[in-house]
């Protein structure tokens, strides 16, 4: 089988698949937050690296701006993994990955002359977060939220509003 | 109305939309697991007396967390009550009357048991049969047959271990493989005792009990008054005696460490001082196990056990003398090595590596008595072990075999060969005659 123009069935399993593990990870980082207690970004903001360190740890100083930091991560992660699973608001849950993994790569860059926060593995300039943000980037091309997930109901629902709405009214 | 095409085209969509959402469902179902590995494992304690206390104290309390109190003694409920709440700010419920309400709690995933002797085997094949993991202080059961009931009953798959704790010691553990490597040469005579100087009585406690409840009558549960239900220790309807509160650890360390289990036991023993408090237990016990070749003894092996209630000299130990030294294991936390033909002790201390692995250390340092007990005494356990730390290192285990389906430290063949023993001692002793111990006794 072969989509017109299109990937063909097993790429389209394949970018689906691609799109589910994605999601498991943000989802899993979201839900171990939220049921971490207590849980805060202020170490990592305080701790931040690169052209915007400057920028994370004025957040981190900062009450309300570390609360909303919190909260983005917490539910952002959370929601964006679960909408990634289930292919619902893919495009959108796509484009808020990648920011937030823009944001993850930006406080602790891997480039030559900034001191990078060491963890396991060893990196110049493509770090893990560069990977899943094209990862992610390649989901959001080809849209697999209307290959397998819940936004091929979303499609089919608001195709057939369209077409109701453009039938002319026959008793008229 | 939808054409049958448009039907078809809807289905499809349908299934399309859903076809992730088992792999939500999976990410649902590992971290509902994952959170069952992290969090402590549930349990309820049945038996809060002195030996149920003193488990709840030392249980690790990030391993362990206990819920529920099951206990007739309203003295012993109050102090489990207290040391639940301190240790994990837990208001832990509890079961005055019945101990099978608690075990039809099914958020709780094991029990800990600690009633007296000739309740254990009970209370612990309800608790297995109520699907709960179980841990059960020593001695397995007070016969034989129920400690095959509850050999049985562990069948299902639960945990099932009994609290003997020297296999959770880390000096046995060392001093077993100081054995094994030969050190000692081969031990044709092991020497066990238990020497105390008090009439085993816990007086105290039935005062403290008529002070709480002074109402409180026991007679439901089997005990005819306070006299009873306190010191069952001392009556043959509840208890086997000191050869299953003392001899059963050293017995079954010499088990352990023999790899083989008795087959002829021989016994002496009476009341001979505490003829008037209506005790009918002896007060002085001798045993003599006959053991058949085995890996540290390839002609044979010989164990003796003495406990005396009338003196304290000696304390407790264990003493393997081998054909090329002795090592004593005294008092759960000191272990020393005579070389023979050397006039000097060698004494070994468990410590440390660079790694944190235990290792051990041996240094001379002090003259040979008999077993250096007065120096002891003087300076305290000299190995820098807590006596308690066992207890602690039981519970991991037990934890941790629940969790990640590791062994358990005392198997049930460990703990049954250890109860046939020690049964069988009080049938030498009583009857004045050697018993054999057939392999058919042991076998699960």
């Amino acid at each position: 089988m072969k989509a017109e123009g299109g990937p063909r069935a097993y790429q389209q399993v394949a970018l689906v698949l691609l799109r589910v593990v994605v999601g498991w990870h943000f989802l899993y980082e979201g839900y171990i937050k939220l049921m971490a207690r207590h849980w805060s970004a202020q170490s990592y903001l305080a701790d931040a690296r690169g052209p915007l360190a400057e920028w994370f740890k004025q957040m981190a100083e900062a009450p309300r701006a570390l609360q909303a930091v919190n909260l983005l991560n917490e539910w952002g992660l959370a929601l964006i993994g679960a909408c990634l699973m289930l292919g619902f608001a893919t495009r959108l849950s796509c484009l808020g990955a990648m920011a937030m993994l823009a944001l993850y790569y930006l406080s602790n860059p891997p480039w030559i002359g900034v001191l990078h926060r060491a963890g396991e593995g060893n990196y110049l300039y493509v770090d893990k977060n560069v990977i899943e943000f094209f990862a992610v980037a390649a989901v959001l091309m080809f849209n697999t939220g209307r290959v397998a997930g819940l936004d091929v109901l979303v499609h089919e629902w608001r195709r057939r509003r369209n077409r109701v709405r453009s039938e002319p009214d026959v008793d008229a | 109305m939808l054409t049958p095409e448009e039907a078809k085209i809807g289905r499809r969509s349908f299934l399309k939309a859903l076809a992730t959402l088992p792999a939500l469902g999976a990410f649902g179902w590992t971290a509902y697991r994952e959170r069952l590995h992290e969090r402590p494992v549930q349990a309820g304690i049945i038996g809060s007396g002195s030996e149920g206390c003193v488990l709840l104290e030392q249980a690790p309390e990030k391993a362990i967390e206990f819920k529920a109190i099951a206990d007739i003694r309203p003295d012993s409920r109050k102090n489990a009550l207290d040391v639940i709440k301190k240790k994990w700010g837990v208001q832990a419920e509890v079961y005055p009357d019945d101990y099978t309400k608690l075990l039809e709690r099914r958020d709780l995933e094991a029990v800990v048991i600690a009633v007296p002797l000739w309740m254990h085997a009970k209370v612990a094949v309800d608790a297995l049969h109520a699907g709960k993991h179980v841990f059960c202080e020593k001695t397995m059961a007070y016969s034989v047959e129920q400690c095959q009931q509850m050999a049985t009953a562990a069948r299902n798959g639960k945990v099932f271990q009994i609290g003997h704790q020297r296999h959770s010691n880390r000096l046995y553990a060392q001093a077993l493989d100081t054995i094994q490597k030969g050190l000692i040469g081969e031990v044709y005579h092991v020497r066990t005792l238990w020497h105390r100087n008090n009439d085993w009585r816990r007086d105290d406690q039935i005062k403290a009990l008529q002070k709480a409840a002074p109402r409180f009558d026991p007679s439901p549960w089997g005990y005819p008054n306070l006299e009873e239900l306190v010191n069952w220790r001392l009556y043959r309807k509840y208890s086997q005696g000191l050869p299953a509160e003392l001899a059963s650890h050293q017995l079954d360390v010499t088990n352990w460490f023999s790899g083989t289990v008795p087959m002829r036991i021989e016994g002496s023993g009476g009341i001979y001082k505490w003829k008037e408090d209506g005790r009918t237990i002896e007060d002085h016990v001798y045993l003599i196990c006959e053991y058949p070749p085995g890996p540290i003894s390839p002609g044979g092996l010989t164990v003796t056990f003495s406990s005396i209630t009338t003196n304290a000299f000696d304390n407790y130990y264990e003493q393997f003398m081998g054909t090329k030294g002795t090592i004593i294991l005294s008092g759960e936390t000191d272990a020393m090595l005579f070389k023979e033909g050397e006039a000097a002790a060698t004494e070994i201390a468990v410590t440390q590596s660079a790694a944190g692995e235990p290792v051990m250390e041996a240094s001379r340092s002090r003259l040979a008595d008999a077993a250096g007990t007065a120096i002891q005494a003087a300076q305290g356990p000299t190995s820098g072990l807590d006596r308690l730390e066992p207890y602690r290192m039981e519970l991991e285990a037990f934890c941790s075999a629940i969790k990640f389906g590791t062994p358990v430290p005392c198997t049930v063949r460990d703990a049954l060969s250890a109860a046939v023993v020690v049964i069988k001692a009080n049938e030498a002793i009583r009857n004045r005659q050697t018993v054999e111990l057939p392999p058919d006794l042991y076998r699960i």
